[in-house]
């Protein structure tokens, strides 16, 4: 049975959890579905808005940055309008100033190969620095018609574009006390790098300049699908496109979809694995059985699955959480540092800028004053805060030095004298040498003081990089350098760029120096123009690279702790820069959420894994009960069933109506039927033919349920009914039935005990054959008692009769004949005695059984009879009859009579001669008779006595003493007894004795 | 002293005055010079056996004449105490009585009774049979010594 139940168990377990496994499939199918026509369309969508969003951004970024660089440009464009000789030479319309020539052939914009055009108010090119222009400038183009009526601040226009540069023009006016008095021009090559910066980053997106009709831009052979997203600029009439590869994007789309089918497929493969399996494996344990340890294993798996993939989906989310995390601060950080490292460079280009706005002012002029330098520089200097001090250092002699020194005192700088840094660190006159290269010209004075008058040639770091750039004839910046009057902690640069005199006369000839024009940065500063506008979680960090093998920190510290950064270089003047963008915070700061994800994902699949063990065990436990319960259930049925089985009274069941359910041994064998036969069958068919129209009646309105069923029912309801059964052999035979109702929630059944009464029935018409025989024994033994009596009583009285009558006949005779009279005394007394037993036993026998003829006897009333006849019997005072209250009862009047006679006769009799006879009757009620006490002062009687004078014919005494024929007593017992009660004696000789006797009370 | 045939001591058991003095005359008939002693029931019988209640100077009987149904104790248990007392148990007791059962008679013997006589109904037959019982028991039979002592 254990093991049927086990593997029912298992088989159970099994079939759960396939089922559930049956569910998953469905689910994962579902799934699919969802995937195929929503989930996947709207992450797509995702995908396409973030996208959107993302390339929209960049746009964004792109014009601002291009915007920003075209800024610049136009500002140094705006800045050289400014200067007064282009200014006079608008007006006088006059390009013969060799200022002009000069400053415009020195004035480097855009690069190298940038040029300048100059026109005056007829439009007239008055100056150009090429040969070969590439922009049309004739009055008839109405972008100058536009900048000359002011319509228009400047004039973008886009020329041309090179292999990995673009030709581009910007047009401001010139301006002559707030009149356009011309148009000055600068056709600008620059690098496509320097334009786009974005470019320089990823090559699946290219940015295009369209103008009328002329595009130029980056190259798109890389891009797959492109998407275009443009803006107008309307200051510069350009539209920006921004072209982005759509191909990763559906690459991603595509993989995610992949992905997602793919792991719904896995699933479903892995159910449908699981479902065979299981199958199989049910299957197989139908066939075997199993051990419980496999069905556990089984049941365990569900938990053992749920915990694995738990786990593995929260391993996943991390590591896709922690990874977008890493990518959006990576993004952000590519973001912001090239946003951040534009602004840098474009700073740091617009000081090049100014520096060589300056430089162009020194080349152009003959003789630049103090105060013309002050005048020129102030404008950049308010605008640019960043910019330390701006110097004019000229290359002198020893002879011009004093010259110098005393021009500069005469300018109000009383203390003026070049400089150096002595042996002990202090500032002093320096000492003389060929040439010196003082800082002559400083603007602004205010706190570099220290500065003016400093030999740059006594520093031989400063002097190493005024002679490079003496040598390129270009700009050249420092390494880190200290500042006048600066902490020593923060880091300065200063930028060189050499002048030359104008008067070349041969190619081949070396320029001679005039001096070089410098521009002082502080880098902190520079820095700070930048970060206003960085994110706060974000640090900056400046290195000279420049010699790789001793990097300088320009600014900030290094990036301490591992966190996200991102390099770029700059390259300023000769020199290197790397700047480092990076978060502040550690990248496991970043990955906290994640690691969140990870550990609420993995505590939810403990507490899921924990709820499914508990829930499995709880049931596991409820199964163990529940075949522990079906275990005892079954044995108490099967002991139910055992009884029912082996009782010995046949036990039937059937339905309400009367098919029969169930037919136990013992009814099999009162019937005859084996009760495969029976069962199914009607009831009816144990029952004699006769009987059939009750039963039939009852079960052929079984439809109906009207009341008849229920009166034909209870014909049978109840115990120790009669019926007869029918033998499967056609015996009829008694039966004794005993039906129950039996109320299985709606459904009624019947129960029923049949016993074979055929022994007892027979039994008893034996019994009641012998009870009529010895009735008519008894019957005929009262007739003869009777007959006796009567027959009997004629000879004695004839004996007595005629003896008494011889005696008297020979009276004369027997008057002295002694033994005559003696003999007949014993004929006479013999016949007496005769006369009295024949009387005693008619009483005795007359006695019968049948008290039917129950009356209502009043006990008092009886003694009342029996007293006055006593009484009147014995001589008046020699006896006294008392009696307690009496009740009445049912008995035969005669008999009751007779008792109460004798018993009180008897207290009377038994006397002592000497006393006076007191009998007393009392009654005494029990529960269901009357215990009545005949109690006398007569001789009593030995102990010994007491059963036996209760036997007939018994006397205790002498005839000579007391009279009797010893049935009296006899007589009592047997009333007694037919009235269904005791009697004894209880008796001390000489004391009296006390007779009891119950009756019953109905 | 010559030594004479011993006068034989009878007791009789019985309470019918009518066999009495039936039983008396036919020993007056036959001149017996035995001593006949006469109890009226039971008690009295054993009384006088054991010598008690008025009977202490009753001299022990040589044969019983016993009869049956008497008053108060009854034949039956007189003869059983009488068997069952080593005194007593060797003096003959011959069951005189009107019964003919076959159950009296087997019990009779059971409790050892000497002989057992059914009384006849006629009165000369009677008298016969007290006559032959005591030639019997007293002339024939030859009798254990009386105890001298008593």
């Amino acid at each position: 049975m254990n093991k049927t139940n086990l593997k029912k168990e298992a088989s159970n377990k099994v079939i759960i959890f396939r089922t559930v496994v049956g569910y998953s499939i469905g689910l994962l199918s579902l799934l699919m579905l969802l995937s195929a026509f929503i989930i996947i369309p709207k992450i797509n969508t995702l995908f396409e808005e973030q996208y959107d969003k993302d390339t929209k951004r960049e746009l964004k970024k792109e014009v601002a940055l291009f915007n920003n660089f075209i800024e610049s440009q136009r500002r140094v464009i705006e800045d050289l309008a400014k200067f007064p000789s282009i200014t006079n030479a608008v007006m006088l319309s006059d390009a013969d100033n060799a200022s002009v020539n000069g400053l415009l052939k020195n004035v480097v914009i855009g690069g190298e190969k940038g040029r300048l055009v100059l026109q005056d108010i007829e439009a007239n090119v008055l100056v150009q620095t090429t040969k070969q222009l590439q922009g049309i400038y004739t009055n008839e183009e109405p972008w100058i018609e536009e900048i000359l009526n002011a319509s228009k601040p400047y004039h973008f226009q886009l020329l041309n574009q090179s292999q990995d540069s673009i030709l581009f023009k910007i047009s401001v006016p010139v301006l002559y006390s707030g009149f356009v008095e011309g148009i000055l021009t600068g056709e600008i090559k620059a690098s496509l790098d320097d334009v786009f910066v974005n470019q320089v980053l990823s090559s699946d997106t290219a940015i295009t300049l369209t103008q009328n009709e002329l595009t130029v831009g980056t190259s798109t052979n890389k891009i797959v699908l492109a998407r275009e997203n443009t803006a107008m600029l309307q200051g510069l009439n350009v539209t920006f496109t921004y072209i982005t590869d759509d191909a990763p994007l559906l690459k991603r789309e595509r993989s995610v979809q992949n992905l997602i089918f793919s792991v719904l497929l896995a699933g479903l493969a892995v159910s449908f694995i699981l479902f065979s399996l299981l199958s199989y494996t049910g299957a197989l344990q139908r066939v075997k059985l199993k051990s419980k340890e496999n069905s556990r294993v089984s049941l365990y798996s569900m938990p053992i699955i749920v915990g694995v993939l738990g786990v593995s989906a929260s391993i996943i989310t991390f590591i896709i959480v922690s990874n977008a995390k890493q990518v959006s601060v990576e993004n952000n950080l590519i973001f912001e540092s090239q946003k951040h490292v534009q602004e840098v460079r474009e700073n740091l280009n617009t000081y090049l800028g100014i520096l060589d706005s300056v430089n162009a002012f020194f080349s152009a002029s003959e003789e630049v004053e103090r105060q013309d330098f002050k005048v020129f520089v102030e404008s950049f200097l308010v605008q640019h805060k960043s910019i330390k001090a701006i110097e004019w250092i000229p290359s002198i002699t020893h002879e011009e030095r004093l010259v110098l020194e005393d021009k500069a005192r005469l300018e109000g700088f009383t203390n003026f004298s070049i400089n150096e840094v002595n042996q002990d660190g202090n500032l002093a006159s320096a000492t003389q040498r060929e040439h010196y290269l003082p800082v002559y010209y400083l603007e602004p004075i205010a706190g570099n003081e220290n500065a003016l008058g400093f030999d740059l040639a006594s520093n031989p770091l400063e002097l190493k990089t005024l002679i490079k750039a003496q040598e390129s004839e270009s700009k050249v910046a420092t390494s880190k350098i200290t500042l006048f009057e600066e902490d020593i902690t923060k880091a300065g640069i200063f930028i060189f760029r050499p002048v030359f005199y104008n008067d070349k006369k041969q190619v081949t000839e070396k320029l001679k120096l005039q001096g070089f024009t410098s521009i002082s940065l502080r880098v902190e500063d520079l820095v700070n123009e930048v970060l206003l506008g960085m994110d706060s979680n974000l640090a900056l960090f400046i290195q000279d690279i420049s010699d790789p093998e001793f990097p300088e920190t320009l600014y900030g510290t290094p990036q301490v702790v591992e966190s996200f950064s991102r390099d770029e270089i700059i390259n300023l003047a000769g020199r290197s820069w790397r700047i480092k963008i990076y978060s502040k915070a550690n990248k496991t700061e970043y990955a906290q959420s994640a690691w969140g994800m990870l550990i609420t994902g993995l505590i939810f699949s403990g507490i899921i894994v924990l709820g499914l063990v508990h829930l499995i065990r709880r049931r596991e436990y409820v199964e163990q009960l529940v075949v522990q319960r079906t275990a005892e259930l079954t044995a108490s049925e099967e002991h139910h069933r055992a009884i029912v089985e082996l009782a010995v009274d046949g036990l039937i069941t059937i339905d309400k109506f009367g098919i029969i359910e169930r037919f136990n041994e013992a009814a099999e064998n009162i019937f005859g039927y084996p009760s495969k036969e029976v069962i199914g069958s009607n009831i009816k068919i144990l029952m004699p033919t006769s009987s059939h129209q009750g039963s039939d009646d009852y079960f052929k309105n079984k439809q109906d349920e009207t009341k008849e069923q229920i009166i034909s029912i209870e014909r049978y309801l109840g115990s120790g009914k009669y019926a007869k059964g029918q033998h499967k052999n056609g015996t009829i035979f008694p039966i004794e039935v005993s039906v129950s109702e039996i109320k299985l929630g709606s459904t009624i059944k019947y129960s029923g005990i049949v016993r074979d009464i055929s022994d007892r029935v027979a039994f008893e018409k034996e019994r009641e054959q012998f009870i009529e025989k010895l009735t008519d024994s008894n019957e005929e033994l009262e007739r003869f008692a009777f007959v006796c009596s009567h027959d009997l009583q004629e000879p004695l009285r004839m004996i007595r009769s005629f003896s008494e009558k011889l005696q008297d006949h020979i009276k004369e005779d027997l008057e002295h004949d002694e033994k005559g009279k003696k003999y007949f005394n014993f004929v006479i007394d013999g016949a007496i005695r005769a006369q009295a037993l024949i009387n005693d036993i008619l009483t005795y026998s007359s006695i019968s059984n049948d008290i039917k003829q129950l009356e209502d006897v009043n006990i008092q009333d009886l003694i009342n009879v029996i007293k006055k006849n006593s009484l009147d019997l014995t001589e008046s005072n020699t006896a006294e009859i008392t009696y307690d209250p009496l009740p009445n009862l049912q008995g035969n009047k005669t008999q009751l009579f007779q008792l109460f006679q004798n018993l009180i006769n008897n207290g009377i009799k038994y006397q002592k001669t000497d006393t006076k006879a007191h009998v007393h009757i009392s009654a005494k009620e029990a529960e269901d008779h009357w215990c009545f006490t005949i109690k006398d002062n007569g001789i009593g009687m030995d102990e010994r006595h007491f059963k036996k004078i209760f036997e007939v014919f018994q006397r205790l005494h002498r005839r000579s003493q007391y009279a009797g024929t010893g049935v009296g007593l006899s007589i009592c017992k047997k009333v007694v007894e037919r009235h269904g009660g005791t009697i004894w004696v209880e008796s001390e000789k000489g004391m009296g004795s006390t007779f009891y006797f119950t009756l019953l009370k109905a | 002293m010559i030594k004479e045939a011993k006068l034989a001591e009878i007791l009789l058991v019985e309470d019918n005055e009518g066999d009495i003095e039936l039983t008396k005359e036919a020993f007056e008939e036959a001149q017996f010079r035995n001593t006949l002693n006469v109890v009226e029931d039971g008690d009295e019988a054993l009384d006088y056996l054991f010598k008690r209640n008025g009977f202490e100077d009753a001299v022990m009987p040589d044969i019983i004449l016993l009869d049956l149904n008497l008053p108060c104790t009854d034949g039956r248990e007189v003869l059983e105490i009488i068997k069952a007392e080593p005194r007593l148990k060797r003096i003959p007791v011959i069951v005189l009585t009107s019964s003919r059962a076959d159950k009296d008679v087997v019990e009779s013997y059971d409790l050892h009774a000497n002989c057992y006589i059914v009384k006849p109904v006629n009165a000369a037959k009677f008298m016969a049979v007290v006559q032959t019982v005591e030639n019997f028991w007293v002339d024939i039979v030859c009798l254990p010594p009386s105890n001298s002592d008593d």
